[in-house]
């Protein structure tokens, strides 16, 4: 049986126990949690905040996408949970959350790296840093217009879904 | 005579430092992405005295609300779509 996808942006803060709950599985034996958050720092400069910009449209297609590929990969009853922030968060604030569950671990820890691996270089959000010193930066990220597979480590699979 | 196609297109991240909202531009039936691209700087420059950030437009990707345009793509009706900087969410 296909598993489950809970999938969203949202203005109000995320929340890790809804992650957990909603993952919950009495077929699964493991759940692997994935919380981003914002750090004070970043390439030397001392941040007090972060703006996060969500094209939402394309954003849950793309994490629906992201549930085919994660299945594709590593099972079809995976249950799968994807919330991102839209909106400012002071230091210590939930950006994304990720959770997955499977019958075994080693599925859901792949899974988990997997969607937010992709997440950070094909899904439309954006960063804008604000600084101690005043002033604010949008972030350097990853061309859409030049994606290719996606690489880090431990990554044994073409995440193309190919 | 060309067929002419009205688009609109939102902005988003680094854009959001010279227009806020979204652009309206006319194209040629047919416009391929690069030239949908030369037009949004064309009327960026236009909108903001000083604009100069052809590096953006050239590193963005332009999308519908359901994929990423490639530069095969091409664009035969009007229609909503959206420039996209670099991401870096997560």
């Amino acid at each position: 049986m296909e598993g489950l996808n809970h999938l969203g942006v949202s203005m109000a803060p995320l929340s890790t126990e809804a992650a957990i709950e909603f993952i919950a599985d009495p077929e699964h034996g493991a759940a692997d949690l994935f919380i981003g958050t914002v750090r004070n720092h970043n390439l030397g400069k001392s941040v007090k905040g972060v703006s996060y910009d969500v094209y939402e449209e394309l954003t849950l297609q793309t994490f629906r996408e992201l549930c085919d590929e994660a299945r594709a990969n590593w099972g079809k009853g995976l249950n799968i949970f994807i919330e991102h922030f839209q909106g400012r968060l002071d230091i210590g604030g939930i950006s994304i959350l990720i959770a997955v569950s499977s019958p075994h671990r080693d599925e859901s820890f792949k899974a988990c790296r997997f969607i937010i691996e992709e997440i950070k270089h094909r899904a439309p959000i954006w960063k804008q840093e604000h600084y101690t010193d005043g002033d604010s930066e949008w972030v350097q990220g990853h061309a859409l217009c030049s994606h290719g597979p996606v690489t880090y480590e431990g990554c044994t699979k073409d995440h193309a879904g190919h | 005579m060309e067929k002419t196609l009205d688009l609109r297109i939102k902005l988003f991240g680094a854009f959001r430092k010279y227009h806020t909202g979204s652009l309206s531009l006319s194209v040629t039936d047919g416009a391929s992405i690069t030239q949908v691209k030369d037009q949004i700087g064309q009327t960026l420059r236009e909108l903001v005295p000083g604009f100069r950030d052809d590096e953006l437009i050239e590193k963005s990707a332009l999308a519908t609300n359901r994929r990423v345009l490639t530069n095969s793509d091409c664009v035969n009706e009007s229609m909503d779509l959206a420039i996209l900087p670099p991401v870096c969410g997560g």
